[in-house]
């Protein structure tokens, strides 16, 4: 036993590195080559392989020896033999059948009998194989490439794919050393090696993959430089019209593209240049529900040599599937979070790429490039009068009362007041509550059913300081560049997500030119469902590194600006007086 | 000779903790009649048991899993660190005493210490005698079996000459730095040092039986008693033959030393709780594995307490539950702060709190209601109980002091034109 060493394996799927070795960086560092970062408390961080993150790594060169010397070389107790075993197995099935492109277009081909015939057996693999050529080759469309792999995969025969990429049609342009705005620019080192991990496997068979970036951590900037490595005809899909904005925005200021290089396909404008930008939304929109969706075009009427997924976990199930079919084209996700309520984290892995860098929060936090932030969960208990109502209601319907806490309303006034002299985001799930809220102390708001122009108009009031609150629904929680934002104050939240929660955290985590702090307020209704569903997501913020302070909010009658900075300051969180 | 695969852990120790660690979680069921764990339970705790050094469990089957429990079993049954509680009608179960608890407490050496001193006295006490007789300290209870120096006596007969002294002559021969062939061993004194070949009873008329018998009981020492207890150190000869060397703690058992050091790895303790609410052990300790299970939910699969890793998760059911124990809010949180290195996160102190406050306790018993239709028949109802009549709405009435409807208060009802129709 090496007591001094940082690594507990408890089995494949549960590494456990403690934080407070000597020797956690270089561990980590290591780990990440084969295994995925599943959670980040203060103390211990838990790590764990699969079949998937071994077969990424035997793809990017990775042995199975270097993996087990490894764990040996890190590991505080004997690695147990039925863990060595099962990465053994695991990685003993790659590279048995490969993909490859010849003259008579792509094909399968086995280096064994039994790989070749167990990909055949397999009714999920053989619907996606063409023609036997030989004795161990099949031919493939070249559409089916990707459900193919995908097939293989969950089959547990992950082809090593070597059949290469479309080069695009070339477009050349260079990252500024000065922005349009005049400021300088470069990338951060993180960016750098962030961008430097997808270009590395440029030239070799891999070649996509999914960058990790915790928000505020400048994803757009990465995408950028890894287009910039390209030097392709790009089309990137977004969340919504504003993140398009953002992104086209991002792009002029920070490259030598301009106006004329860069499309908008989403809403009216539908314009198809060497670097679009299309929504999630307009490629699946259909004028009927029973129709085929009209706009997956945009896919195949140009050359593109690399397709950015921003905000990958996000990635809607019919793109996934006109994914599955793009896999002659490089492909890079962008996202902070790769959790998905589906569980289909695995999926993206197989048909984006493999993860190619992430870099933890702490991290960034301690290099000064995201903002310290304070989560504070305030539990208020439920009127008197709602009680009743709450007991006798169905587990249904207990949540939305619970979460529409008419008493939030008064908490939400006194946080604003305590926090006067910063940006603060409302954030709610149900809409009327939301419009109510605002209504009553009279902010602007924005919802779903808010037009562009009027988004356009407040995120530009608010970035702008002319507004210093700003109330919104659910759109709010995604790709809204709100850079001065410091104040996020949930109301209500879709039942446990646990990536909405870190969404919209990510929105005050941009480091303030000031060094303010981030707060984030969430809202609960104590001894509710809520309580629980918040519990859920605060656990998971607890294992991306973030600490929770819990505060029982005054009686309603009771709440004050005074009483609530009290009762904040009481859990031991700093904020501003309320004379402040 | 140099041993490989060496087998020198008292496994005995941790196998004991493993049962009673599973026995206060949830205790396993028990056959009724032989008192045996069921097979279902058999094998999540066999699952549990540390794993042994897997060519020599190989070579060796009372090392197997199966076996290990049983003999598990026997021990803290034996030594009363278990009992067996409830009856056929409400179903066996295996629990942990007082005692097994408090053993579970100690440090690895006092926890073997108390195993091997019962050894220890029931050789002295039988050491010297001629042929043997049930201890006494088992008599009173039947439940209890015997735990004999040497194992399976009834087994293997009944002795004109005392088999302890000569299990002790045996294996104390073996030099303090000697490894020794099993085989050469077993076959030297079944032939040359066996105390049955004086034995003049019919039983052993036969001097090839009698090497037999005494071959199987030395085997049965070492793999019953010195093995699981660390006595012997057990391995693999170059030439693959199987091998072993006495150490202290075998010394110690034979009597012929006061006491040993053990060479085991620290359990000290080093348990961290997170704020995520789980409970990481960074070294083994069996003995905050026993606190931790108070008011923490163990995960997956059943630990061993010999394992390292995220063993627990502090649960709003797991708190739950220790407040059904007897133990208040504080309690709880102290003890989680007791046992995590490092300070307990805010958020899982102040959940702790809140869950514990969650408890309420009800009383539920059986209750005469009479629902009257109107208020004016409910008030006429009170009117005729008196005091036993309590309003609970306004057309029902609850009839305290009993759950019968008593003749004489169904006559005051229909003395007041109230008929009982069901």
């Amino acid at each position: 036993m090496a007591s001094d060493q940082p690594l507990i394996v408890q089995g494949v799927d549960t590494l456990l590195l403690e934080v407070a070795s000597p020797r956690f960086e270089e561990a980590r560092s290591r780990l990440l080559a084969f295994a995925e970062l599943i959670k980040a408390p203060e103390h211990v961080h838990t790590y764990r392989m699969t079949a998937l993150s071994i077969w990424n790594a035997r793809s990017a060169g990775v042995t199975v020896d270097d993996i087990i010397a490894t764990l040996h070389e890190f590991s505080r107790y004997p690695v147990p033999d039925a863990t060595i075993v099962e990465i053994r197995t695991h990685a003993s099935r790659f590279g048995k059948l490969r993909l490859i492109a010849d003259d008579d277009g792509l094909m399968l081909e086995s280096r064994d009998d039994e790989s070749i015939e167990i990909a055949r057996r397999n009714r999920d693999v053989s619907k996606w194989l063409g023609d036997r050529t030989g004795r161990r080759t099949f031919q493939v469309d070249a559409d089916r490439r990707g459900l193919l792999k995908l097939a293989l995969v969950r089959a547990g025969f992950p082809p090593d794919d070597e059949a290469g990429y479309t080069a695009g049609t070339p477009l050349a342009f260079e990252l500024r050393e000065t922005t349009r705005g005049g400021l300088p620019f470069r990338l951060r080192d993180y960016q750098d090696e962030a961008a430097r991990a997808f270009e590395d496997v440029r030239h070799s068979a891999g070649g996509s993959g999914v960058i990790v970036l915790p928000c505020g951590a400048g994803k757009t900037i990465v995408g950028l430089a890894c287009m910039h490595s390209l030097q392709t005809t790009t089309l990137i899909l977004c969340t919504s019209v504003t993140a398009a904005k953002q992104w086209i925005a991002e792009t002029l200021d920070k490259t030598t593209l301009t106006e004329e290089q860069i499309g908008i396909y989403a809403g009216p404008k539908r314009a198809l240049q060497p670097l679009t930008v299309a929504t999630y939304q307009m490629l699946t929109q259909r004028r009927r529900s029973d129709e085929a969706m009209v706009n997956l075009e945009v896919f195949d009427r140009a050359d593109w040599g690399l397709i950015v997924y921003d905000e990958v976990h996000l990635l809607p199930a019919p793109v996934f599937q006109i994914t599955a079919a793009l896999q002659a084209r490089r492909r890079l996700g962008l996202t902070a979070t790769l959790v998905r309520e589906d569980g289909l984290e695995e999926d993206v892995f197989a048909l984006i790429g493999p993860k190619k860098a992430e870099v933890p929060w702490r991290e960034l936090e301690r290099q000064g490039w995201v903002a310290t932030a304070h989560c504070t969960e305030m539990r208020l208990p439920l009127p008197p009068a709602l009680r009743m109502e709450y007991a006798a209601a169905s587990p249904r319907q207990q949540f939305p009362i619970a979460a529409q806490n008419p008493d939030k309303r008064a908490l939400v006034r006194a946080l604003l007041s305590l926090h006067r002299d910063d940006r603060i985001l409302v954030m709610a799930m149900y809409v009327d509550q939301i419009k109510g809220l605002a209504d009553a102390l009279d902010m602007p708001v924005l919802t779903g059913a808010s037009s562009q122009k009027r988004r356009d108009t407040l995120f530009r009031a608010f970035r702008d300081g002319e507004i210093r609150c700003l109330a919104v629904s659910k759109i709010g929680s995604l790709a809204i560049d709100l850079p001065d934002a410091n104040v996020a104050v949930q109301i209500s939240g879709t039942f446990g997500s646990r990536q909405e929660e870190a969404q919209r955290l990510g929105r005050i985590l941009r480091p303030k030119r000031d060094g303010t702090q981030a707060h984030f307020y969430s809202l609960v209704s104590a001894a509710t469902v809520e309580q629980e569903f918040a519990m859920n997501r605060q656990r998971f913020l607890c294992e991306q590194g973030y600490e929770y302070a819990i505060v029982d909010a005054p009686e309603a009658e009771r709440v004050t600006t005074t009483a609530v900075a009290e009762a904040i300051a009481d859990a031991g969180v700093t904020v501003p007086g309320p004379s402040a | 000779m140099k041993l490989e695969d060496l087998l020198c852990r008292p496994f005995l120790i941790d196998d004991v903790a493993t049962l009673l660690m599973e026995a206060i979680a949830e205790p396993p069921r028990l056959k009724i009649h032989s008192r045996e764990l069921y097979a279902r339970n058999s094998r999540t705790i066999g699952n549990a048991l540390p794993a042994l050094p897997a060519r020599i469990v190989s070579e060796f089957p009372p090392l197997h899993r199966n076996r290990r429990l049983s003999r598990a079993a026997q021990f803290a049954f034996s030594l009363r660190l278990a009992a067996s509680q409830g009856d056929s009608r409400t179903g066996l179960m295996l629990v942990a005493t007082d005692a097994g608890r408090q053993w579970l407490m100690r440090s690895a050496k006092e926890r073997l210490t108390q195993i091997l001193d019962v050894l220890r006295d029931d050789a002295m006490l039988y050491g010297g005698a001629d042929g043997h007789v049930l201890d006494p300290r088992y008599a009173e209870d039947p439940e209890v079996l015997p735990l004999d120096f040497v194992p399976y006596l009834y087994e293997i007969g009944w002795f004109a000459v005392n088999p302890v002294r000569g299990v002790i002559d045996a294996f104390g021969a073996v030099g303090r730095e000697s490894t020794v062939d099993l085989q050469a061993f077993v076959q030297f004194h079944s032939e040359q040092r066996n105390p049955l070949l004086n034995d003049r009873t019919v039983m052993y008329a036969a001097g090839e039986v009698a090497e037999q018998v005494w071959g199987a009981t030395l085997l049965a020492f070492l793999y019953e008693r010195l093995l699981p207890l660390g006595g012997a150190a057990l391995g693999l000869l170059a030439d693959g033959n199987a091998g072993f060397a006495m150490t202290d703690v075998g010394r110690y058992l034979l009597g012929e030393a006061g006491d040993f050091d053990l060479d085991l790895p620290a359990e000290t303790g080093e348990a961290i709780i997170q704020p995520n609410f789980e409970i990481v052990f960074l070294s083994p300790s069996p003995v905050d594995q026993v606190r931790a299970r108070t008011f923490a939910t163990p995960t997956a699969a059943l630990q061993g307490p010999q394992s390292v890793g995220t063993l627990f998760v502090i649960e709003r059911a797991s708190v739950q539950r220790a407040v059904m124990a007897g133990q208040d809010a504080e309690q709880v949180v102290a003890a989680a702060g007791d046992l995590s290195r490092q300070p307990l996160p805010a958020n899982v102190s102040r959940q702790i709190r809140d869950w514990a406050a969650e408890v309420r306790w009800i009383d539920v018993c059986p209750a005469l209601v009479v629902h009257c239709g109107d208020a004016e028949t409910a008030t006429r109802v009170q009117a005729a109980v008196g005091k036993r009549g309590r309003r609970l709405s306004d057309s029902v009435v609850e009839l305290v002091g009993g759950a019968e409807l008593t003749p004489a208060m169904r006559r005051k009802l229909i003395g007041r034109g109230l008929f009982v129709r069901s």
